[in-house]
């Protein structure tokens, strides 16, 4: 079942390293061993820090199947949707003059291992093919002049670095094991590991030989198992205590309880136990429910209790500790539940949820697919053009002497590169939360704020929301399309504190600057203060209009049009956000005197300057 | 061009064996039953059966009577309807030989290209030929079916809103370089998803007949009881589909039953007037709303094997019809179904829907 290609490929750390030679790690190999044990479980996501070997482990996969290899296919990430769902077959059709259709990745991934590492980078709309294949079990094509379905049917290994960026929830939910390897290697696995890849650089085959009994050993252990796995018996309290779990601790959906009876099982099976042990329990406890827990929690922004106090804002990390993750009486190992709150706090600021692809017609941004209908601005895709071409060249050529003739392109052949851009802008909503915003004020600004996050959304911008009070500000909400969870981020917001206004606009800046670089889209700010500025961010207080004047240059530097509402009435204004304004150089205005409507009007005309490229 | 598959289609898991979800179950059996009831939009969270639900459905629907031969399963009674081939074979024919075919339920993958969608015009045949030839896309051989598309909010606008517009007109109208073909596309559309993901657009919302909202189910025995039923499927699928069958056949019948019945069901004036009554407390924005209202309560009855709508019908359906069509206010979405108990409650007292429902039983 090997495909010819891997035969001949030189040796290499990544592509033979024997899966036992692999230290440390001993969550993600327990995960790995699982899923050779029953291959049901779908697929394994590794999540750990850089240089802990873990795309060795997924890659030596492999080897852990007894009888014959499966196959193994490899996901780019700068995959196209062609290669990735399959296409006309280039070669062939110019060989033979009529069209020839094959699969892509995910089609040759059938019956075998799809290995994709950096998976939590992987673009959103490929995300949601390996979605609808992993669901499906086929790739189903319906593009360009034909309509195939190829069988997909695989198991997922995808590998990737939480600090990174965090997986989207769809993918975790699809997957049945999640293993988190939260310590990075010790020094001694680290010298350890390094001394067997010098080894293995040396001798490859040697090495490999070395490793070959344990390997064999691996093997036998996992086709025991599986021999004993149907007939491992689950307790009717175990799937209770199980099911418990997942719904106290908040997980979405259904396929969790499945998937931890299944990996219990699985486990039970591998340990040669002949019913569930409380190990068991805890291992489907740690690999399948806790990891969706900590997503589903993450979606759950109404769990911070409101604060009126003027005590400073506590970080948004330490609030998700106050989740009120009820244990199951009984079911809920308290280390497991210490796991789970290590894993909210690790996503804490890097949450999910990222939203679908825009794709435009304009020519920056990341090419995804060929289209036939001629964008504005497009640039011509030769590989899709070639595909479309290829068919007619028998028809096209007159020459029959068989001599070698050039490509014959008929205008309808010529394919556009579509690429992938936010088509949208971002708003960073930035929201003083600070004591003096009286509270009536308060409740105007989030009335007004929340009408702007529907208006936002009709353009397809994204919105992010950031509160500043106390002595720091935070994201609550970073750039996203949810209108729900704005809303839901917004309606808990508490208040009270002083005002670090330049913390608020530094958020921003980081803010703006980060998706500068990811995204490259045009920024809106929108300000909602009483400028009553009284917290600096480093030295004494006499430094707060220093500060943001530094920040406010910043900002202008990164072209972030700014617009600050102010929340106290006209007449009792201190001119300090007049001041304000014009170091941002933005407009500027007094809420009380508008209707929420009226502002909305205002914003959105904002908006649009921004968006075609004004301001 | 070969196929790979069809010969090794796996079995569905049965529509009768899900568990709970009844929201999701009833918004797909009233759209079986009264196709012009406008679709369904099923959101809700992920991992809660909304696809399983929908390929099940293809399952105890009953068979329909299409044209032999014809690639947009025309029917082979009404003739104010069909595509040109059907219009010309017709001619003065009061009825065309008819086979018997299963109601197609066809899936749009994500990613599917406009032409794939609407149909293209064959250009190699043109030209190996010299004839335009038309091939039809998914929209024809979704014609008095369903359309499901999956995670419907992830989808490119300007497809949503084209096939918004086929669902609603039952024409598909595909225009190239000087050629016009249209030809029959009337099809349920059916989109699920989930809201974390993305929302859709509003105006989109009320496109749609039906609204249903779906969450994890939160009791034990019924958590386990889905785990059991599934792992018993994947075990043994066809044991467990035979074990089913009993379910799966009374559905079947019922629903057979229904679609006949439906075209003789009624709504009384005094009912209909109270529908009218409790679109306008609710302020709802347009007719849509009283229609489908109207439509779904009908087909409720006749699915419940009666022919006239009672006001219990009416509040079993309501928020389904109504949900997504209140102006989106300060209240948000949220409260939609808490207002419109509200205003059923008035319109239709409880202690009066007590001699209502008894009077039918």
């Amino acid at each position: 079942m090997r495909r010819t290609g891997e035969a001949v490929e030189p040796l290499s750390p990544t592509s033979a390293f024997p899966f036992a030679a692999v230290a440390g790690m001993q969550r993600v190999k327990e995960a790995l061993l699982l899923l050779a044990v029953d291959p049901g479980l779908r697929g394994v996501l590794v999540a750990s820090g850089p240089g802990t070997a873990k795309s060795l482990l997924g890659r030596a996969f492999p080897s852990l199947f007894p009888g014959e290899r499966p196959p193994f296919v490899e996901l780019p990430l700068g995959v196209t949707e062609d290669l990735l769902l399959g296409g006309v077959d280039l070669r062939r059709t110019l060989l033979t003059g009529r069209r020839h259709v094959a699969g892509g990745i995910l089609a040759r991934a059938d019956t075998g291992i799809l290995h994709v590492d950096g998976i939590n980078l992987l673009d959103r709309a490929f995300i949601c093919h390996l979605d609808g294949a992993l669901t499906a079990g086929v790739v189903r094509l319906e593009r360009e002049g034909f309509s195939l379905e190829f069988p997909s049917d695989f198991i997922l290994i995808g590998t990737y670095d939480p600090e990174e960026g965090e997986m989207g929830a769809s993918l975790v939910d699809l997957v049945g094991l999640h293993a988190r390897e939260p310590e990075p290697l010790s020094r001694e696995e680290h010298i350890e590991l390094l001394s067997r890849f010098v080894a293995f650089d040396r001798d490859p085959h040697g090495f490999i030989l070395q490793y070959a009994p344990e390997m064999a050993l691996v093997r036998t252990r996992i086709a025991e198992a599986r021999r004993r796995l149907p007939k491992v018996a689950v307790a009717a309290e175990d799937r209770h205590r199980l099911s418990l779990a997942s719904l106290r601790l908040g997980v979405q959906g259904h396929r969790a309880d499945l998937f931890a009876v299944q990996a219990a099982r699985a486990r039970a099976a591998l340990m040669g136990h002949a019913r569930l042990q409380e190990e068991d329990l805890e291992v489907a406890m740690r690999l399948v429910i806790i990891p969706r827990a900590a997503i589903s929690q993450e979606d759950r922004l109404d769990v911070q209790p409101e604060q009126q106090s003027s005590q400073p804002a506590p970080r948004r990390a330490n609030d998700v500790e106050n989740v009120p993750v009820q244990p199951a009486e009984g079911s809920v190992p308290e280390a497991l539940l210490a796991l789970s709150r290590e894993n909210l706090r690790k996503n804490a600021d890097v949450r999910r949820g990222r939203s679908p692809a825009d794709t435009t017609a304009g020519n920056r941004g990341r090419y995804v697919r060929a289209v036939a209908r001629k964008p504005t601005a497009g640039k011509i895709a030769i590989d899709a053009t070639l595909r479309a071409a290829a068919p007619f060249q028998m028809l096209r050529r007159p020459a029959p002497d068989g001599q070698p003739q050039p490509l014959k392109l008929a205008p309808s052949d010529l394919r556009f590169k579509q690429f992938k851009q936010k088509a949208g802008i971002l708003i960073i909503f930035v929201v003083d939360a600070s004591g003096s915003m009286a509270l009536n004020r308060m409740s105007q600004a989030k009335g007004a704020l929340i009408h702007l996050l529907q208006k936002a959304y009709l353009h397809r911008d994204k919105v992010a929301l950031i509160a500043f009070r106390g002595e720091s500000a935070d994201v609550l909400l970073p750039p996203s399309r949810s209108v729900e969870l704005a809303t839901r981020a917004l309606e808990i917001l508490p208040v009270g504190g002083g005002t670090p206004l330049a913390a608020g606009l530094q958020a921003a800046l980081d803010l703006a600057r980060r998706d500068q670089y990811s995204q490259n889209r045009r920024k809106l700010l929108v300000l909602f203060t009483d400028g009553r500025a009284n917290v600096a961010q480093g030295s004494g207080t006499g430094q707060i209009w220093h500060e943001l004047r530094i920040v406010s240059a910043a900002l202008q530097h990164e072209r972030v049009t700014c617009l600050i509402i102010d929340t106290t009435h006209a007449v009792v204004s201190t001119g300090q956000t007049e001041r304000l304004a014009e170091l941002l150089g933005g407009r500027h205005f007094h809420l009380p005197r508008r209707q929420a409507g009226a502002l909305c009007d205002m914003v959105t005309a904002m908006a649009e300057t921004v968006r075609h490229g004004g301001a | 061009m070969s196929n790979h598959t069809a010969a090794a289609r796996p079995p569905v898991y049965p529509f009768a064996a899900i568990v709970g979800q009844e929201e999701m179950k009833l918004a797909l059996i009233l759209n079986a039953i009264e196709p012009r009831i406008g679709g369904a939009l099923i959101m809700g969270h992920r991992g809660t059966g909304k696809s399983t639900a929908v390929r099940a459905l293809a399952d105890i629907l009953p068979p329909i009577a299409k044209v032999k031969g014809c690639i947009y399963g025309c029917d082979p009674v009404c003739d104010t309807e069909g595509c040109d081939a059907c219009l010309i074979r017709r001619d003065g024919r009061r009825r065309l030989s008819a086979e018997r075919s299963p109601i197609p339920i066809v899936e749009l993958p994500l990613g599917a290209t406009e032409d794939r969608v609407c149909g293209s015009f064959d250009i190699e045949r043109a030209l190996c030929a010299g004839t335009v030839a038309f091939e039809p896309g998914l929209l024809a051989r979704a014609n008095r079916g369903f359309l499901y598309i999956d995670e419907v909010n992830l989808l490119e606008d300007h497809l949503v809103d084209l096939l918004l517009d086929v669902a609603a007109s039952g024409r598909n109208i595909v225009e190239r370089e000087g050629i016009s073909v249209s030809h029959p596309a009337r099809f349920v559309l059916v989109g699920s998803g989930n809201p974390e993901e993305g929302d859709l657009r509003p105006q989109l919302l009320d496109r749609f007949g039906l609204h249903a909202k779906i969450v994890t189910i939160t009791d034990i025995d019924a958590r386990v009881q889905i785990v059991r039923r599934r792992e018993r499927f994947e075990r043994d699928p066809l044991a467990f589909l035979a074990e089913i069958e009993p379910g799966q056949a009374s559905l079947r019948r019922r629903l057979a039953r229904a679609r006949k019945l439906i075209a003789v069901a009624t709504v009384d004036d005094a009912l209909l007037a109270r529908v009218g009554e409790v679109c306008l407390m609710l302020d709802v924005e347009s007719h849509r709303g009283e229609l489908t209202l109207m439509r779904s309560a009908k087909a409720l009855a006749a699915f419940e094997g009666r022919q006239s709508a009672t006001s219990e019908d009416v509040r079993r359906v309501a928020i389904l019809a109504l949900r997504h069509r209140l102006r989106r206010g300060a209240g948000g979405e949220v409260d939609a179904g808490i207002r419109i108990t509200q205003v059923l409650d008035k319109v239709f007292p409880r202690a009066e829907l007590k001699t209502n429902t008894a009077g039918h039983a």
